[in-house]
């Protein structure tokens, strides 16, 4: 697997918010505001992709869309707007976006935003500045570029777990003996490293290894048994009564079919 | 009478959904509904659409139950259950079409194919069963047309019932069961109690349950509108099939926390437990036992309360599960707008009104039945004025309509400013900044000093700093504050003498206003201007002319003297304080902008000035700092938001 | 009081409005439709379109009119008229409302002229209402509209003048606005739904006085039908 990931030290952060300005400014998405349907203004918001989210004892957790290997955001896309770029970005494309909103739901991490407030609305979230690192516009992401702290970098999946698993391996007592990301809903290409706890990133305290799109293909790969089983028991069913009404009928010397089923009135 | 009553209360929900749909496709989604970004489906994901699809399942069961099972006795609510259904799928599309961002996008998925999405399976699953309604439906219309083309259309309709009908219990089955597969892949976000493996096969089956039970309430509910004879014998054998559904249905809900070792969640006293029992005991258990019952079966209060209370019931799970089960994920309270709701009971009472036209035209029944009957009555002279008080076409549509226009025009004047206008950003108060005692030390790289709350349990330690009284900047009591070494930045700037260098001065006897006093709210800009203020002061001296200097004008900011005309000390010479110009009078912009622009202007000058001593003089970081708990012992803390997932 | 003004100058305001538009419009097309239907039932179909013409422009310009048999109360009438469509149509506060809500606008009344307009309005309205109930066969027709109309019409201008006059205002300008506006908004409601109507309605009015009175093609068999005579020759 050659995607390209974003790795997060927790401990190296210092919560200067210069990812959010260099993602703003990057992506134009426009100052925040105060709207109803947001939380706080410096929570993720359709004007803000990424941000930091304070936590007790000067902790400062870089929030943004996970890029899960599995993502169920485009799993549930019924037209395919939202898709996993064998780069590694989960993309979205605005062109064919009908605004079901199922991405929204889907999430486990609570991700996408809305613009509430347009007439014609799209989705927004993170985008791993894929259309910009494409075209050979930025080298990494806006944000990792900018970090003064070397706190988030970007890099192939594969090296940064190395490097993941290595620093906690030399620093043993200050982290959390785990890379979030690596395996969490079967893979994410956003990775963490802290020392103190990111479960209040998912919807859930604890959140298994599973991907979440098997769940739903589970019962939709049997939608053509389904098809072809149901029409069959339906079809059976009606010739055997048929038959049997027929044969009764003919057996008191009854018409068949009845008149009122010719469809006359 | 009664027809009339009900059919001008449906008209007046109608308006009110008119004069709200116009504002949701100019205005969008966030200036009519209450959705956020935690809460993206709403009531009209829950009602219009679940619970109208699981509403109108009522069409596939009857047919199914009349061209397979030949059961011929229900022949006679075939049409009416086929139309209940085809009007409640277009009531879903209707609904669909509100609920979506970008409607017309909606054919997409015929394009576009992604099949691991369920919704992309319900799209065109209720997409061809739309269709197939129409056709099933088709020759009660065609039946009454005379042109030749027409009748052979209908005789190829009529001809193709059969497969029509396996067609439509065939695609039934599969959205019907993937309506609950969209939720499969939201374990974290439904709340354990709604959240199961099984859940296709239970929407399935409440489906057909609902299905009985609404055909039950349709049949009854057409009767006492048309004072028709009800069919006793038939619902109550829909009655007796609908108890076996809602049985196995109860069975399998339970049987499903039993397997996943979810019972004690169903007895831990939360709400979501009460709500789940509340659900489960109206839309399954209770009209189980009612329905199984002979005695209740045969008496109309009965069966009404049976399958009325299957219907609520049913509708209240899928809104359950697409909604109130997920709170506990989200945290996030949303209660539906009213607009939202007249949109959701405009739409039901259209489908109910378009109902009545074809019972009204067409043979649903055995008869057309209805006022249009009363057409061919002798016209009747009333006796004292001599109006006749006969049928005329017009007399319904002047009633209709004038109920029409009242609830467009009641809708209007309802409708709150920001669902008007578009959405506007939410006012944000300031609140004044407080003195606090903080402590300040010098950080390792030099000349900047770092600031924390001073905290007497830790006591005071030189080690830790110098104790100083600071302000506590925190406009909105949400964000990140700042700590403002007021007294330094003072001394730093040339003492007393220099308060012009940020503050503007221009109250009178007033060398110093507080920021918050003008800048108002924490993002939008604010009116300063106190007009009964000056009004009484200038009264004596000259009135409104004073500052309206023509009268023949119109009274606004543009026509009027600007404020620095009379405050011309509005700031010191040397003032980093920027006022905008005349148009501007009297409006100071947003607290975060003033703030922002007063301070970082002079820190990003310092940066320049001595990069050396302060590299991260500019950054955010510098000044804001998040709250801790250990450091505002002394304070009376916010409440925090635990949860950051959204 | 001032919370009383911000609810008759907004939901009151649009609630009235909109029902004067909506309200209008459907009273057209419910009279087109009745048109249509009595001009389909009628044996004589043709539309006297001149005669419907001419009146409507008679009443628009009501110069005939005024030589009738009360040639003073019919000039208090037009000048009641001319008051009630050019002052509030072209008072600068008006328009300014209209440019802060469509941003339409166009060249105002001066100040002092207004001020004239009002008076003499306010005088015919009240030599109106004199010289209904001084006859008696004006009194006898009366409806209860036709009376209670002309104060209620008087009202936004009586209260209007006075808030643009604050000396001679006794109860205080919010109260005034207040009453000015409710009445203003009660107007507009009652526009479509009593005789007010024939602001926009006019032309319909003529053209349904013209075509009501055509008897239906073979009204007399339903008149005999009626009197159970159908086999009675007439």
């Amino acid at each position: 697997m050659n995607q390209m990931s974003i790795l997060t030290d927790v401990t190296l952060c210092i919560g200067c918010e210069e990812c959010v300005k260099a993602c703003k400014n990057t992506n134009g998405t426009g100052e925040d505001q105060p709207w109803r349907w947001q939380r706080k203004i410096d929570d993720l918001s359709a004007s803000r992709w990424t941000t930091i989210v304070s936590r007790p004892e000067k902790h400062y957790v870089r929030k943004q869309c996970r890029h899960c290997l599995e993502p169920a955001c485009a799993s549930v896309c019924p037209v395919g707007a939202m898709h996993k770029t064998p780069e590694g970005p989960v993309v979205y494309n605005p062109k064919i976006c009908m605004g079901c909103r199922y991405c929204m739901m889907a999430c486990p991490y609570g991700i996408p935003r809305y613009t509430w407030s347009e007439a014609v609305p799209y989705v927004r979230k993170c985008i791993m500045c894929y259309d910009k690192i494409k075209s050979g516009e930025l080298q990494q992401p806006a944000c990792t570029a900018a970090c003064p702290q070397k706190a988030t970098i970007y890099g192939n999946r594969e090296e940064l777990l190395q490097i993941a698993h290595k620093r906690i391996e030399e620093k043993p007592d200050l982290y959390i003996p785990k890379v979030y990301g690596e395996h969490d809903v079967g893979g994410t290409s956003v990775l963490y490293l802290s020392d103190v706890s990111l479960d209040f990133l998912g919807l859930k305290k604890e959140m298994d290894d599973k991907p979440l799109p098997p769940r739903t293909w589970a019962f939709l790969k049997e939608v053509p048994y389904v098809f072809v089983g149901v029409g069959a028991l339906m079809y059976g069913t009606y010739w055997v009564v048929e038959r049997r009404m027929r044969l009764e009928a003919e057996r008191r010397g009854e018409p068949w079919p009845p008149s009122h089923e010719k469809g006359e009135r | 009478m009664r027809l009339r009553l009900v059919k001008g209360i449906l008209w007046f929900f109608a308006g009110l959904a008119a004069v709200v749909t116009v504002f949701r496709f100019f205005k969008g989604l966030g200036a009519v509904t209450a959705l956020t970004d935690t809460t993206p489906w709403g009531l009209w994901i829950g009602f219009d659409v679940l619970g109208g699809v699981a509403l109108a399942a009522g069409g596939f069961v009857i047919a199914a139950t009349v061209y397979i099972f030949h059961m011929e006795k229900y022949h006679a609510i075939v049409r009416p259950a086929v139309l209940t259904a085809f009007l409640g799928y277009a009531a879903v599309v209707g609904g669909l079409m509100f609920d979506i961002g970008i409607p017309w996008n909606i054919w997409r998925p015929m394009f576009f194919w992604q099949h691991h999405s369920a919704l992309f399976e319900v799209a065109w699953c209720v997409m061809l069963y739309f269709t197939v309604l129409q056709l099933e439906f088709a020759p009660v219309v065609l039946e009454r047309m005379k042109h030749p083309l027409l009748q052979t259309i209908y005789k190829i309709v009529k001809f193709s019932t059969l497969p029509l009908v396996i067609l439509g219990i065939i695609l039934s089955t599969l959205h019907q069961s993937s309506l609950g597969t969209l939720f499969l892949i939201m374990p974290y976000r439904v709340h354990p109690l709604w959240y199961s493996p099984i859940l296709p096969i239970l929407f399935y089956i409440s489906a057909i349950g609902l299905g009985l039970s609404m055909v039950i309430t349709e049949s009854m509910v057409s009767t006492w509108l048309y004072k028709k004879h009800l069919e006793k014998d038939l619902l109550n054998g829909l009655g007796k099939t609908a108890a076996w559904v809602l049985g196995l249905y109860a069975f399998l809900k339970l049987g499903d926390l039993a397997v996943n070792n979810k019972l004690h969640y169903l007895f831990d006293g939360s709400w979501e437990s009460n709500l789940f029992i509340f659900e489960l005991l109206i839309s399954a258990i209770l009209p189980t036992i009612m329905f199984a019952s002979p005695k209740i079966r045969q008496s109309t209060g009965g069966l009404a309360t049976a399958a009325g209370l299957a219907v609520f019931g049913f509708v209240l799970n899928r809104i359950d599960v697409s909604g109130l089960s997920t709170i506990q994920a989200t945290g996030s309270l949303y209660f539906p707008s009213w607009a939202e709701f007249a949109i959701s009971i405009g739409i039901v009472s259209a489908a109910a009104l378009a109902f009545f036209f074809f019972v009204e035209n067409f043979f649903v029944y055995e008869e057309p039945c209805g006022e249009k009957a009363e057409k061919y009555d002798v016209p009747v002279a009333d006796p004292v004025t001599g109006v006749r008080l006969s049928w005329s076409p017009l007399a319904n549509a002047r009633l209709y309509s004038l109920i029409f226009i009242v609830a467009v025009a009641f809708g209007f004047a309802m409708l709150p400013d920001y669902a008007v206008k578009g959405a506007t950003p939410e006012k944000t108060p300031v609140n004044k900044a407080r003195r606090v005692d903080g402590l300040q030390a010098k950080t390792e790289n030099a000349a900047l000093y770092s600031y924390a709350v001073f905290n007497p349990e830790r006591g005071n330690n030189p080690e830790n700093g110098e104790k100083i009284e600071m302000l506590l900047i925190d406009g909105d009591r949400k964000n990140k504050f700042v700590l403002f070494n007021h007294e330094g930045h003072q001394a730093k700037n040339g003492g007393k003498e220099s308060c012009g260098i940020c503050h503007h001065m221009n109250k009178p006897l007033d060398k110093a206003s507080s920021c918050d006093e003008c800048h108002r709210d924490m993002f939008v800009a604010t009116d300063t201007f106190d007009h009964e203020f000056h009004r009484d002061k200038l009264k004596a001296s000259g009135g409104c002319v004073k500052c309206h200097k023509d009268p023949a004008q119109s009274k606004n900011r543009l026509t009027t003297t600007p404020c620095k005309d009379c405050h011309k000390k509005m700031r010191a010479p040397n003032s980093f304080v920027k006022i905008a110009e005349k148009d501007q009078t009297g409006i100071a912009p947003g607290y975060m902008t003033a703030m922002h622009k007063l301070c970082v202007e002079c820190h990003k000058q310092k940066q320049t000035e001595k990069p050396e001593l302060a590299p991260h003089l500019a950054r955010c970081g510098a000044c804001h700092q998040g709250f801790e708990e250990s450091m505002l012992t002394s304070l009376e803390p916010y409440p925090q938001e635990e949860s950051g997932a959204l | 009081m001032e919370q009383w003004l911000q609810w008759a100058r907004g939901p009151a305001f649009k609630f009235a409005f909109l029902l004067m538009v909506l309200g209008l419009l459907r009273q057209i097309i419910l009279a087109v439709i009745g048109i249509a239907q009595a001009w389909n039932r009628a044996g004589d179909k043709t539309i006297p379109k001149k005669v419907v013409f001419q009146t409507t422009l008679q009443w628009l310009f009501p110069l005939k009119k005024l030589n009738n048999n009360r040639p003073a109360y019919s000039a208090m009438s037009v000048i009641f008229h001319i008051g009630l469509i050019f002052t509030p149509v072209l008072l600068l506060p008006h328009i300014e409302l209209w440019k802060r809500g469509l941003g339409i606008a166009w060249p105002s009344l001066p100040h002092a002229l207004a001020d004239v307009f009002t008076l003499v309005t306010v005088a015919a309205a009240l030599g109106l209402i004199i010289g209904r109930l001084g006859n008696k066969e004006s009194r006898r027709i009366s409806r209860v509209q036709d009376i209670a109309l002309p104060p209620l019409m008087a009202l936004p201008f009586i209260t209007g003048y006075l808030a643009m006059h604050p000396v001679l205002n006794p109860i205080g300008y919010n109260v005034v606005m207040f009453i000015h506006v409710m009445s203003a908004n009660a107007i507009f409601a009652l526009i479509p739904f009593s005789k007010l109507g024939h602001i926009i309605l006019l032309p319909t009015t003529q053209l349904v006085s013209e075509l009501g009175w055509h008897f239906p093609a073979a009204s007399g068999v339903d008149v005999s039908r009626t009197l159970k005579k159908e086999n009675v020759p007439i």
